[in-house]
């Protein structure tokens, strides 16, 4: 970017960020848009019982070879599909109904599968569970929680059984055929260019965690035509480059994208997507990762308010001789003493020089489930030493608060320390 | 998120990342290009519900914001196309924005009405490039059209803002 292009864009911004800064954003949107999301209708396709039986005896062929994942894969098959078989049968429903749960929990019992606890909640209190999530559920045992780590040949039949239950019309994934390159074929590729451009070793499991995917998509979702792979490799610390791989079927390199370490120059939002790239939802994140990102805050230009309400928060490890984190959430969960209530998300955290617990924790009533929207969202901040609650809110969907406020303390969302006046604009 | 299964809360969790980053400038972009706060705030809700049903189909060809804008933008045009947007009223003036939170001066104002006045083509590009500071490349696949085009269009926009602020230094 050139020096004009700044001026002006910087003239452009502040004049639509300052003129248009009442525009008030939407603290649920997030929320609103799940809930539109499963509330819209899914296209169902009919099946005859002769292709659901071909398809089922050929999934079952396929299956019998990866014989570590058999067992929850065969309950999926042979139990689960015909029950929501049956169900569509009666309509398009897309939930089992209690009594099909009822069996369904009575088959996993006798195969020795162990269901989620939503799914148990959700059948002792009488309400049927999301066909899609049930299945996922009952797999992520064996294949893992995370859909992104399954392997290709799970992603695979995962998506053939979407497409039995008429979830999607077709599978995006595929399994590469014999004149396509192979797994391993496209690594060694990966491997040897990124070693060439980078000087990184990415085959070195302790620094990269790798997921692959063999799809065959297009970003407004339609079919591209043949199916291509994508490969990521993550960093597991700060330290080293993310990178981002797309192959053709037959293992040419389309695309390699490396995210770099940030760099001094890195604002603090920059930082802060880079920390949620390597883990994800803030609410997962650990004590220590909040600590992590505050050092890495440190002395840099915010670049947003996100990023300088985080600096601000001065996040901590517990101090000794304080509560431990499972004690306090503990007592959290007491203060709200709301059934159906689970932790989301802990920072341990200075409050006007005052270490703090703040621990969110939503609620999720069993008729709110599969509802889009959590009932109950709560915000305790406590003494770390005392374990004294200074302050508990109770949110509900709809409530106009900062979308910060759950990892930043009360103190500084209301009172916030100004900006950076050079990031103001 | 555990009520969800695992592929919608890593969608939830991209999600709650891109209105995170993006809420506010798509809000101001589509105010912008819609001069209507409702049409705008509908249009960003809009925009972010088709990024979430597609983020499994996310190729990542593009990067995640031109991916976003291209969105944004179409989703823009879609509600420009509507009956009811062709009955609005399209003079703006000061009193039609929302009143700021923070403080802003009479310049950036008349910038921000300038920029609202321009024809849409024009409005777009300048927005791109000054506000979301993206590239022409990346602006022309936003808009599905040639690098050259884009960097016409911008000469033009300048020219145009640069008429419309009557001698203003928005050269």
């Amino acid at each position: 970017m050139n020096n004009l292009k700044n001026k002006r864009s910087e003239q452009i911004k502040n004049a639509l960020d300052t003129t248009l800064s009442g525009l008030q954003d939407d603290p649920w949107l997030s929320q609103r848009i799940i809930q539109a999301s499963k509330r819209a209708v899914k296209p169902r396709i009919r099946f005859s019982y002769g292709i659901i039986l071909a398809v089922l005896l050929l999934l079952l062929a396929a299956t019998a070879v990866a014989a570590v994942y058999l067992s929850s894969q065969q309950f999926i098959q042979q139990e689960v599909l015909p029950i929501a078989k049956e169900n569509d049968a009666d309509g398009y429903e897309e939930k089992f109904s209690n009594q099909e749960l009822s069996k369904i929990v009575q088959l996993a019992q006798e195969n020795g599968i162990e269901l989620s606890d939503d799914m148990m909640t959700a059948f002792e209190n009488g309400f049927g569970y999301n066909e899609q999530s049930a299945i996922m559920e009952i797999v992520s045992a064996d294949f893992g929680e995370k859909y992104y780590s399954w392997s290709i040949e799970q992603k695979y039949w995962f998506g053939e059984m979407m497409v039995l239950l008429g979830f999607r019309t077709y599978n995006p994934c595929h399994l590469p055929s014999e004149d396509e390159a192979s797994l391993q074929d496209c690594l060694l590729t990966i491997q040897n260019r990124i070693w060439e451009d980078y000087g990184d070793d990415i085959t070195n499991a302790s620094i990269w965690k790798q997921s692959v995917s063999f799809e065959e998509l297009s970003e407004n979702g339609t079919m591209h035509g043949n199916p291509h792979w994508y490969f990521n490799f993550d960093s597991l610390d700060l330290q080293h480059n993310l990178y981002e791989v797309e192959l053709t079927a037959q293992g040419e390199i389309i695309s390699v994208k490396p995210s770099f370490v940030p760099s001094d120059d890195s604002t603090g939002n920059e930082i802060v997507d880079q920390f949620g790239q390597i883990y994800g939802y803030y609410g997962n994140w650990s004590v220590e990762t909040w600590v992590s990102l505050g050092q890495a805050l440190k002395g840099r230009v915010p670049g947003g308010s996100r990023a300088w309400f985080f600096a601000c928060a001065n996040y901590i490890l517990p101090p000794t001789n304080s509560m431990p984190q499972a004690e306090a959430e503990q007592l959290a969960l007491q203060a709200v003493g709301k059934e159906y209530t689970k932790v989301d998300g802990v920072v341990c955290c200075l409050d006007r020089g005052t270490p703090i617990w703040k621990i969110g924790l939503k609620t999720l009533y069993p008729q709110d489930i599969g509802s889009g929207e959590y009932s109950h969202i709560w915000l305790v901040e406590m003494d770390c030493f005392s374990g004294e609650i200074n302050n508990i809110q109770e949110y509900s969907p709809g409530s106009q608060i900062s979308p910060l406020i759950q990892w930043v303390p009360r103190s500084i969302i209301e009172n916030p320390p100004p900006m950076p006046e050079e990031e103001n604009g | 998120m555990e009520r969800t299964n695992e592929i919608e809360a890593a969608s939830e969790e991209i999600l709650n990342r891109l209105v995170a980053q993006y809420q506010t400038p798509l809000r101001r972009m589509c105010f912008v290009i819609l001069r209507d706060e409702e049409l705008a705030k509908d249009a960003v809700q809009d925009t972010f519900f088709k990024a979430y049903k597609n983020i499994a189909a996310f190729r990542r060809e593009c990067s995640e914001k031109t991916w976003l804008m291209k969105i944004a933008i179409n989703t823009c045009r879609d509600v420009k196309r509507s009956a009811w947007f062709r009955l609005l009223d399209r003079r703006v003036t000061p009193e039609d924005l929302p009143a700021p939170i923070v403080q802003t001066s009479e310049e950036s104002v008349e910038l921000t009405i300038a920029i609202m006045k321009l024809p849409p083509k024009l409005k777009e590009v300048i927005i791109l490039y000054y506000y979301q500071q993206m590239t022409t490349r990346e602006i022309a696949d936003v808009l599905s059209i040639p690098q050259s085009t884009v960097s016409t269009r911008l000469r033009k926009a300048k020219e145009k803002l640069k008429f419309l602020l009557e001698g203003g230094d928005a050269q």
